[in-house]
Parts: C-alpha cells; structure tokens; sequence
C-alpha cells in the first residue's frame, strides 16, 4: 500500500489493480461457489459491497479508539452484524435468489477479502479513504464475480439473467452442463485469472 | 519412454526459450537413440489401425468423423497454445496431438456429436497438456482429461449407444443396445465371448473388440514403444480381482474373461496406461502404476455408479504417479544419498 | 478493574449496539421472511393436490416424524394429504412432496422440492413439464410399493427409469414407496 495515494486511486486500485478474486485471489469460496449464474453471482457481489463498506465505515471511525490487540475482534462483530442484516435482507426481499445461495451469505464473514480491508486500509485511513477503497473492492469484486457468472450461465445455461440468449432447441441437448458445475467454477475461474495474468504481463512489457 | 520425450524436448525449445531450467543435465555417457517423438508417435498410430479398421467396419463414417473431429481439436488448441507462448509450432508436427485425439476418439461412443469431440479434443490439450506446459510435463493423460471434460459436461451423449448396421445384422437387439459393461452391471444377458473378443458388441469407437486391441498392443510392446509392464500388471490385477468376485457371487459378477474383454480394458491397458508422461519412469513405479489402475477400474465397474471406470483409474493414477515415482526411485551405485 | 473497562468499554459498546440493531433488522422483516417460506411450501403442496383452496385453513399432523399437511377444497371438503418426506439422493438429500387422495388409495402427484442430483440427468426429477418421470406416479394406486424398470412399464406398479440417471430415479422412488408403506397406512380417516 503506498503511503500517499488519492482517494481516486485508491478507488480504481480495488477493480484492477488489486482486484481481490482475479489478483490477489481472495474470496475464492463464493467465487467458486455461486458463479453459477450471472443473478446469483450479481446478489453476491452486492452482499459483499455492502459488508464491506459497512465494516470500512466503521473501522476508520473508530480507528483512534480502537486498541491494537482487540481489533480483530471487533472488526469480526462489524463484519458478522452487517453480514446477518445482509442475510436477513435477501431472505426478506430476495427469498428466491437467497434460497440458491443461502449457505454462502452467512459464509461472507469469514471472506478474508473484508477483513483484509479493514486491517490494511480502514484502520490506518480517513473515512473519505476507507470508503473510497470499500467501493473499489466491492465494485471489483462483484465484476470478478460476474464475469465468471456471465461465462457460466451462458455456456451452462444457454442464459443471461435467465433470458434466452444462445439457441434453446441447440442448448437443451448441448448445453456445457459442466460449466454450472463445481468443476466448471474451477475451469473457468483459472482460464479467467490465466488470461488476466496474461494480459497483465503484456501490459508490463508493453509499458 | 520417458527418456524418448525427454529427448526429443530440447530440439524442440529454441536456446533462447529453454528458460531457467533450459539444458537438461544427466551424467555420461549418452548415446543416440534414434528415437524421436515423431517416431514413437507414428508407431503408436500405425499400432492403432487394426482398432481404427474395425470401428470403421463397424460405425462406417462416425468413426471417421469423430476421428478427425478430436484430432483437428487437439491440434488447433495445441497450435493456439504455442501461439499464446510465443513458441515455435513444431509440437503440432510431433504427432502426440494427433495420438491424443484418436485415444480420445478412440473412447467416445459412435453416435456422439462431432461438435463435442472437436471440443474434448480441444479442451483435453489446452487443460491436459497446454497449462502445464506442453508435451512432456503434462500431470494427467490429456486424452483422459479430454473425456472426463466431455463425461461431465454431456453426461446423457457419453452414455448413449445405439446400434449400427453389422450388429443388427448380427442379430443384435435393435431398439434397446446396451454396453456388455452396462448389462453385466444391471444382471442383464450379456454377450457371448466370441461378440467380445471380435467387437461386435456396443461401446466406444476403439472398446468394441478386444483382439484389435491386443495385437497393437503386442506390436508396440514388441516395437519396444510402449513397456510391457504396465498392461501386464493391469490385465493380471484386473483379471485377479474380477475372478474373485465371481467366485464369490458368481451370478452377480461375471468372470475375468469377461471384464478383460469388455469396455475400455484392452484398449486402454495397452494405448492409454502405457502414456510416457503421465506414469512412472522407473520399472517397478510401472508395474505399480499398472496394478494399481486394474484394481481401480473393477472396484469402480463392481461397486461404483459408472458401470466403467478407466478414465476415472488412470486420472487418479496419474495424479498418485509422483508418490510413485518417490517409493521406487533405485538407489544409485553406492549407497543412500540424503536427498 | 480500571484496564479492564479501558480495554473493553468499545467492544461492549459495540456489542450491544449491533444487538440492538440486529433485533432491529430481525423484528421489521421476519413476518416478511415467514410469509416467504409460507409460500413456497404453499406452492409445493398446492401442486401436488390442486384441489385445494389456499383460503381454508390447513392442519399440519406429525406421522411417524414426517410433516403431514390435511389440505381441504373450497367448500370445506378434504382434497388430500401433502405429505413432506425426505431421502439420500446420487449426491445429497432430495426433498419430496407426495400428494395422497382423501381416502389414502391413490398419489395425486409427486414433487420434489429441492435437490442436487447431476444437472442435465439427475434433474429430470423436477416436476416441471418435458420430464415424464415425475408424472409417473400420478393417479397410481398407493396399495403396492413400485418398482423401478428400464423399458416401458408393463404393469401400473412399475416406474421407468430416466435414462442415465437410474440411481436418481431408483432414489427418489425409494422416497415416495416410503410414504406408501410408512405414512399412508397411518393417515387418519375422515
């Protein structure tokens, strides 16, 4: 973490930079586990947002309070409370999505990604700052998610958003049924981080 | 074998590619064997004609079709492989593409689509083969890899067989065409051992007949292409395990003759265990490797939910091969080296 | 005692402040959540005795530890049971609703409400329209447990297998012969 970045940056730095699924591959259990489907995936990504931002927020409000030996504490009752209000939101609003995805909500808490903000970013930084970089996380995170949402429902499914979008007559007898599987999460979840990489590398040498 | 690929590597890496682990090293002497990639592959495809010569007889233009599907797969992921690593192309004229895709060919059922063996062959290379780092540090046999891709992916066309001309002829059932493997599991009629031994029974493409399967098998086991000792351990433990367990249940299970000749066994003890890359090198490493699948295919044909279980054996055998490869390593004139 | 509050005062703070805001969040959306649950259970035994009127009240019996739904029509008549059961399936629990007749003798319908067998095979259990399996059981007589067959059912006790999913189709069977053999028998008579 450089020592004098503006908030803009450190905003832009969570989406690319150090996107947490396909960079620093944090948060690989819900990147894995609810991919499946570009609605899933997206009700996810919004869940963590929140959480994050919500446990950013707090931190760097009571940062001067805070005593070094019991941070992690409190930074896990930020993260569990806004996680539970989380899950009682979707199963209030969202009962539908929220029953595919159930187990992986109150799972949210133990995503490193969050706690990782906290420690490195809200602790140490002004509100303006810390919000600044929840967003770029969750923003990152959720588009990480996604893709692999998109590139899964649609070679899965033959879908987008539950929408026909490759031929129905083809896809239900052709459908790449492994693509919504666990093992179609591992497939596409390395081909997308190798061709990230990929391009990183090419960006590096061409710069 | 191993030493074949090995061999064959640094002709194929320009100086300025070979990387941080570039010039292999190994003590003298070194002789020039004579044997290149492209040879062994080339013995290995000629061994593969009495199987390609009996599909055809038997599925006419699906196998040829299927064929060149899988293989026009395997080689277009293997040249875009290269591209993306900026390597030369010359994997793709080595001719271990083309086994791959007609191994995999060779265990995908007839009446699948070309479209799906185009994309196994595909995936088999560039997720098999290609991540790992092309032809000779693949983990997994990247035919099997291809297969177990197409297994989950189309469950329903892997597992549909329907019958063709010759076999109807031969007084096969028409309507309901069932593998040997399928009927023995579900204690249906089984086919006689004559239908087994010559093919004319249901199954992939390269399954059907056991005796095309073995006298490719004999002549790259007598080219000296493929080692003996892996299809010996695995025909022998297979056999062993299926005599028992008809011994014990002897309606349940039929016999060892039975399952040496049905499925993929003959096939793939000879063609696919024998894969340089993804068994041991040292001989008793082989012989273990080859046990080793012969017991997992019958425990997975007896108790398991596939009614046959080859890919699986050799894709968990691969994965244990460099435990292998650690237990059997000799040790060298002299004594115990600490590692 | 003093260090002791100086270290702890804000963890405390903070824990019965989200308390509060967790009740909070808990009291203002759990009827919400009730209702939800309500009525995809609803949706389920609806389905598989459609005679029933969402209006009239519904009684919910304990058989031999299954939930038992007594599902009355519109004009106050019985229109059937809805019995919930649940059995392992290829890969986990599947989750079935088994609709039985007033008088016991016969299966209205049978849906499974969750599982997670192999999509593309397995999921031809899914009571939705292009799998037959699932109507198989409809309008059969719940006197004989089924069995399970590969070719066309030559008797009304006899189910056909999917294709490729024999293991999925022979479990979800299992399920419902249970219900037959265990619940029906027990059903209280009116």
């Amino acid at each position: 973490m450089a020592a004098e970045t503006g908030n803009l940056e450190q905003f832009k730095t969570g989406i690319l930079d150090n996107n947490p699924v396909l960079v620093q591959l944090l948060g690989m259990c819900p990147a894995l586990a609810v991919t499946n489907s570009v609605e899933n995936a997206l009700v996810m990504g919004g869940a963590a947002t929140f959480v994050v931002v919500m446990s950013n927020l707090i931190t760097s409000l009571l940062r001067n309070l805070i005593k070094p030996h019991v941070r992690i504490l409190i930074f896990t009752l930020t993260i569990a409370t806004f996680v539970t209000i989380a899950d009682l939101f979707l199963k209030a609003y969202l009962f539908k999505v929220s029953q595919a995805i159930g187990a992986f909500i109150p799972l949210i808490i133990v995503n490193c990604m969050i706690i990782c903000r906290a420690e490195v970013v809200a602790i140490k930084n002004g509100v303006g700052k810390s919000l600044a970089d929840a967003f770029g996380i969750g923003i990152g995170f959720t588009l990480s998610l996604l893709t692999l949402g998109i590139i899964r429902e649609i070679l899965g499914s033959g879908t987008f958003l539950n929408y026909q979008v490759l031929p129905k007559t083809v896809w239900d007898t052709h459908a790449w049924i492994i693509m919504i599987l666990p093992p179609g999460a591992f497939l596409t979840l390395g081909v997308v981080v190798g061709v990230v990489n990929y391009m990183r590398e090419r960006g590096k040498v061409g710069a | 074998m191993s030493d074949a690929t090995n061999a064959a590597k640094p002709a194929a890496l320009p100086i300025k590619d070979a990387g941080p682990r570039g010039f292999l090293v190994s003590s003298p002497p070194h002789l020039a064997a004579g044997a290149t990639t492209q040879r062994i592959m080339f013995e290995v495809l000629l061994a593969m004609l009495p199987l390609f010569g009996f599909a055809l007889y038997m599925f006419r233009l699906s196998a040829i079709v299927l064929t060149v599907a899988t293989i026009a797969g395997a080689l277009a992921a293997e040249a875009l492989g290269n591209l993306m690593r900026k390597r030369d192309q010359s994997s793709v004229y080595d001719g271990s593409a083309i086994v791959t895709g007609a191994i995999l060919a060779f265990s995908l059922p007839p009446s699948l689509n070309p479209y799906m063996a185009f994309l196994g062959g595909m995936v088999g290379i560039a997720l098999g083969k290609i991540v790992f780092g092309g032809i000779g540090n693949n983990l997994f046999n990247p035919a099997m890899v291809g297969r177990a891709f197409l297994m989950i992916c189309f469950p329903a066309a892997l597992v549909s067989f329907t019958p063709t001309a010759p076999m109807t002829a031969a007084g096969v059932d028409a309507t309901t065409m069932a593998t040997p493997l399928y009927a023995a599991a579900k204690q249906m009629d089984l086919p006689s051992m004559s239908a087994l031994w010559l093919g004319n029974t249901g199954g992939c493409l390269g399954e059907t007949s056991a005796i095309a399967a073995l006298i490719g098998g004999l002549y790259l086991v007598i080219r000296g292409v493929a080692d003996w000792r892996q299809p010996l351990a695995l025909l022998l433990t297979a056999g062993i395990f299926a005599q028992i367990a008809h011994w014990i249940a002897p309606d349940a299970h039929p016999g060892a003759t039975f399952h040496l000749t049905s499925g993929a066994m003959m096939f793939g003890a000879f063609f696919i265990a024998t894969d340089y890359v993804g068994a041991p090198v040292n001989p008793w490493g082989r012989l273990i490797f080859g046990a080793g699948v012969g017991l997992l295919v019958m425990v997975i044909r007896l108790f398991g939910a596939y009614p046959e279980g080859f890919m699986f054996a050799i894709l968990i055998m691969n994965s244990l091969t460099p435990v292998i490869e650690r237990v059997t390593t000799p040790t060298p004139f002299g004594g115990k080296v600490e590692a | 005692m003093k260090k002791f509050i100086d270290e702890s005062w804000l963890v405390l703070t903070m824990g019965i402040a989200f308390a509060a805001l967790l009740a909070g969040a808990q009291t203002t959306w759990q009827g919400k959540i009730r209702e939800n649950q309500a009525k995809a259970l609803n949706l389920a035994v609806a389905e598989v005795v459609p005679a029933m009127d969402a209006e009239q009240e519904r009684e919910t019996l304990d058989i031999d530890g299954n939930t038992v739904f007594k599902c009355r029509a519109a004009d106050g008549s019985l229109a059937g049971w809805a019995v919930q059961a649940s059995g392992g399936g290829f890969i986990d629990k599947i989750n079935v609703v088994v609709g039985i007749s007033p008088d016991g003798s016969e299966i209205i319908g049978v849906k499974v409400v969750s599982h997670l067998e192999t999509p593309g095979l397995g999921n031809k259990i899914e009571r939705v329209e292009g799998n037959p399996f699932p109507y198989q059981f409809d309008g059969k007589s719940t006197a004989t447990p089924f069995a399970l067959t590969k070719q066309t059912p030559a008797t009304d006790s006899e189910i056909q297998a999917i294709t490729g999913a024999t293991y999925s189709s022979q479990y979800t069977m299992d399920i419902v012969n249970d219900v037959l053999t265990r619940i029906v028998p027990q059903l209280p008579k009116e």
